[in-house]
């Protein structure tokens, strides 16, 4: 009996997400669409005959370290979606944006915590993606170190390093090469212009600096997403 | 940021060597890709290419600089050697989208084509069947161009096939060569493409790369050949006028290639309208064994249109014009040392 196929992936997503006043907009949006994030993905990929295996997604919401401290950062384990999302709902609806301070904000940590999260490595056609969103500059790595409790964790001392860790095509460092992509939604000014430039498989749309993301850039990130699975 | 903001490939976000961009296109695969136009007026379609990024100096030891900088290398000369065939004058007759620059800025690749005023081959779905007959038939003349050279297209699907409305009727337009190769001789790592449209022994032989390790097999990459592109022929044909992907029976996996390669079968819907003889070449088209699928020319020959052997013409020597930045031409026996390279490398230029 014939039928149709389709092409799935596993697909492993982390938010590195600005979570400071000016960004108030953009979570927002995140949260009226966290419930529908698996169905928005798959209907996106199934225009190209694409699906969905497997969805893990993780959270890493960042502020500023010099500002905040300890809680500066946050970061969720992988759900499982749809399977646990009543579980990523309840997270995702406590992101609050505030704090921050004047900018640099503490992304930069937040995408080396992102880059060692415990990726699948398994299952067939994988796709690793990090996702930044941010309307700041970052610190320069090696200002700060982690809060307490992410100190198990390494945190590169700048960029060289933290560009090792992303791994390229000879040395694949923390990142698998042929599933790796890493999408940043970011102001044109440091480290975004630079990074998009000396990381592989990294892609940077430009937002304006201090006007916050909007319920259009979500749609945006899908699309993103999408396009790189 | 707005919807449709302008996608940034560089530090300013306008102008990359001659090119200023003016409209974003698309993210996301291995380039990231804007319109953008020349400094002679015209509209291009650029792309910046995600991997692999030059090697600076500063940063890398010299183990790793140099095979960063051997990766870079072999990259350069595939795109030089197929923008060199693809330079040659039209053998039959066909509707190649030609890139015309090939470049590196700083730390980065990227690939200029013209832009073409076009919609998508998916439009072909429920149009009179003389028209798609003709859309398919310039299709199958662009591949052929391709593979006179000995070019496997190698990322076939219908976003790669445009239509032109003309005349006569809807005309394709075969686009992006970025993943090309030179028959049976794939890049290494070569991890681009479609899964969806692979043929059998492309996929088993990308496996090694994104599969799951108990799959990972090698394969000759001297059997990935200008057959290769014949699967995919088949696939995108089908599904671009029939308006849906051929269905499959029997075997194992979730696409066509991992299905066929595991024993089943493409079951390709006859196309209303066209000649028996080509919906029986297009079915033997899916099959498992590249020695078993018809050619480019058997394909046409279906259609009517006469086979023609191949007339060979001058390469030119340098034949690949590069605007701005780093040149990547021809090197012709030249191999570039590394201080060479580095000197061309100039950061902050």
């Amino acid at each position: 009996m014939s039928q149709q196929t389709k092409t799935t992936y596993a697909v492993d997503i982390v938010f590195c997400i600005d979570c400071t006043g000016s960004m108030q907009p953009y979570l927002e949006s995140v949260k009226r669409s966290a419930t529908e994030f698996h169905r928005l993905l798959e209907e996106k990929m199934a225009v190209k005959n694409k699906g969905i295996r497997q969805l893990r997604v993780r959270i890493i919401a960042f502020r500023d370290i010099g500002e905040e401290g300890e809680e500066s950062i946050v970061a969720t384990n992988f759900f499982s979606l749809p399977e646990e999302g009543t579980s990523f709902n309840t997270f995702v609806s406590k992101l609050t944006a505030g704090g921050g301070g004047d900018e640099p904000e503490s992304a930069l940590e937040a995408l080396a915590l992102a880059i060692q999260s415990p990726w699948e490595r398994t299952m067939d056609k994988r796709r690793h993606i990090v996702v930044v969103c941010t309307d700041a500059s970052a610190h320069p790595l090696g200002k700060f170190r982690l809060p307490a409790r992410l100190s198990n964790l390494d945190l590169p001392s700048n960029m060289d390093d933290l560009n090792a860790m992303w791994g390229d095509e000879v040395d694949e460092g923390l990142m698998e090469f042929a599933a790796k992509r890493l999408l940043v939604f970011g102001p044109d000014k440091y480290p975004w212009s630079d990074l998009s430039e000396l990381f592989e498989n990294c892609i940077w749309v430009k937002s304006e600096a201090g006007q916050g993301m909007t319920d259009a850039d979500q749609d945006l990130v899908l699309d993103q997403i999408a396009g790189s699975v | 940021m707005n919807k449709g903001a302008v996608i940034n490939v560089n530090r300013d976000g306008r102008v990359i060597a001659n090119f200023v961009i003016t409209e974003a296109i698309s993210g996301g695969g291995k380039s990231q890709a804007v319109k953008a136009r020349s400094s002679d007026d015209r509209d291009v379609f650029m792309k910046r290419f995600l991997s692999p990024i030059y090697p600076r100096e500063s940063t890398d030891d010299d183990r790793r600089f140099a095979k960063r900088l051997e990766g870079c290398l072999r990259f350069e000369e595939r795109h030089r050697e197929i923008m060199d065939r693809l330079a040659k004058p039209i053998v039959y007759g066909g509707n190649l989208v030609k890139p015309i620059h090939f470049f590196r800025e700083k730390f980065n690749y990227y690939k200029v084509y013209p832009f073409v005023d076009s919609e998508s081959s998916r439009a072909m779905v429920g149009e009179d069947p003389q028209d798609q007959e003709l859309f398919a038939k310039t299709f199958l003349a662009s591949l052929r161009e391709l593979h006179a050279r000995d070019i496997v297209h190698a990322d076939l699907k219908p976003d790669n096939v445009l239509v032109q409305r003309r005349p006569a009727g809807p005309v394709a337009k075969l686009i992006d060569f970025d993943e090309a190769f030179l028959s049976g001789q794939p890049p290494q790592r070569l991890v681009g493409g479609d899964p969806v449209y692979y043929s059998p022994e492309m996929a088993t032989y990308l496996a090694q790369y994104t599969g799951a390790e108990s799959r990972a097999t090698s394969v000759d990459p001297g059997q990935l050949t200008t057959s290769s592109d014949m699967f995919a022929v088949g696939l995108v044909l089908h599904e671009v006028i029939a308006g849906h992907p051929a269905e499959v029976s029997g075997g194992a996996g979730e696409s066509h290639a991992e299905i066929v390669a595991h024993g089943g079968t493409v079951e390709m819907k006859p196309l209303a309208g066209f000649p028996r003889e080509f919906n029986n070449a297009l079915q033997q088209v899916v099959v498992l064994d590249p020695a078993d699928r018809p050619t480019v020319d058997e394909l046409l020959g279906t259609l009517g249109v006469r086979a023609e052997p191949a007339r060979r013409t001058p390469t030119p020597r340098e034949s690949v014009s590069i605007i701005g930045s780093v040149e990547i031409k021809s090197s012709m026996g030249t191999r570039r040392n590394r201080n060479a390279a580095r000197t061309r490398t100039e950061p902050g230029r």
